[in-house]
């Protein structure tokens, strides 16, 4: 018997939570928190980040969300999204994750804070864009760091399926040509 | 999207109570700002698009909202049921393609979006394929056939449909309470978008 390609697709469609306290939060919150926190500890980038967090009482929540991303509001709480059918942790969270925690640490210096209009063009271009630079940075590292200790491949896939093929490539010529 | 700008109390007032609803931390104030546009199939209940410009890129989050109680829409079909239970929904005519589209805009699914094609040459994917297959396409596409169901009280709508990477011929039922179901599928063509396409994530670091 053919199988219909929509049968999934309809069961997604049928309504679940009709009524009760909208939450914007994961159901699986917790357990996807914990599976980042454990592939982080096998970099020292996303490691040390992890420390800044939980020594600085950063908090870190995942929201339901159709589009992927790492939002920073203020400092301190960094949200990643993960869309409502997802059940694990996975490398494109990661990378938010990483790029979320990152930001809230520039924020603890005034050379690295977002910048304000204030400022001035030109001064308010150059923080944003060397701030972004660190961050992509950061992610970089990790997804290198990775990459070499668990042969984690799919993390290198996810960063350049999100677009930042240009940037990979980059670090590691500069990288090259430092050594 | 025809999106109109609240005023700074409005605008506080929406971002307030989205906040308090869940996440106090979300937006702030003094960064953010909302703005809403109205959707012909619903009659209290408005599209919100909060969006904090102190992040870099700017940041933003879509919501349902009656002025009093706000939905994020998650990617799930939780909120869209959510404020349809309520009774506001009013499908006729007239709005049933809008709502399709917005339902199907903002719900996701394992396999990745799905979208009703009712112009083969404004589709988000269509820079994606081959020549050949933009083509195909457009020698085999048909408008979309939409009637009224009287016995089931449903609306069916016959069309071209793209999903999980292939491009289908199928029929949407839509009830009067907005649920959505596909069914009579047939292949249109193996679509295959280019490997190399690469979609960059709207909000993301």
């Amino acid at each position: 018997m053919t199988q219909n390609p929509f049968d999934k697709l309809n069961k997604s469609f049928t309504a679940g939570k009709t009524t009760g306290k909208p939450s914007y939060r994961h159901e699986r919150e917790s357990q996807i928190i914990d599976q980042l926190r454990f592939v982080m500890q096998h970099s020292a980038t996303a490691k040390a980040l992890l420390e800044f967090a939980d020594t600085n009482a950063i908090e870190i929540h995942v929201l339901k969300n159709k589009t992927g991303f790492g939002y920073l509001p203020d400092g301190s709480v960094v949200y990643i999204s993960a869309a409502p059918e997802i059940r694990i942790g996975t490398p494109e969270m990661l990378i938010n994750l990483v790029g979320g925690l990152r930001e809230a640490q520039q924020e603890t210096t005034p050379e690295t804070r977002r910048p304000t209009i204030e400022m001035g063009k030109e001064r308010f271009v150059e923080q944003y864009v060397d701030k972004k630079a660190d961050i992509y940075f950061h992610q970089c590292s990790v997804v290198e760091e990775i990459e070499k200790a668990l042969g984690f491949t799919e993390i290198v896939d996810s960063f350049q399926a999100m677009g930042y093929s240009d940037i990979l490539e980059a670090y590691k010529k500069d990288k090259q040509s430092v050594s | 999207m025809d999106w109109q700008r609240l005023n700074r109390e409005k605008s506080h007032d929406i971002i307030g109570k989205v906040t308090h609803a869940s996440e106090g931390n979300l937006f702030s104030n003094r960064s953010s700002e909302a703005v809403c546009s109205s959707l012909p199939f619903y009659r209290n209940f408005l599209l919100y698009r909060i969006t904090n410009y102190a992040t870099l890129p700017s940041f933003s989050l879509d919501f349902l909202g009656d002025g009093n109680t706000f939905y994020l829409l998650d990617g799930s079909p939780d909120p869209i049921f959510m404020v349809n239970s309520r009774g506001d929904l009013r499908l006729n005519e007239g709005n049933i393609l809008s709502y399709v589209d917005f339902f199907l805009k903002y719900i996701t699914t394992e396999d990745g979006d799905i979208y009703l094609i009712q112009d083969p040459d404004n589709l988000p994917f269509l820079d994606s394929m081959s020549f050949e297959q933009q083509y195909a396409l457009k020698q085999r596409f048909a408008p979309l056939d939409l009637s009224y169901d009287a016995p089931s009280d449903s609306y069916k709508i016959r069309g071209d449909v793209y999903y999980g990477g292939t491009l289908l011929k199928a029929t949407l039922t839509i009830g009067m309470d907005g649920t959505i179901a596909f069914s009579d599928q047939s292949m249109l063509s193996q679509s295959a978008p280019n490997d190399s396409y690469v979609e960059p994530y709207r909000d993301t670091y």
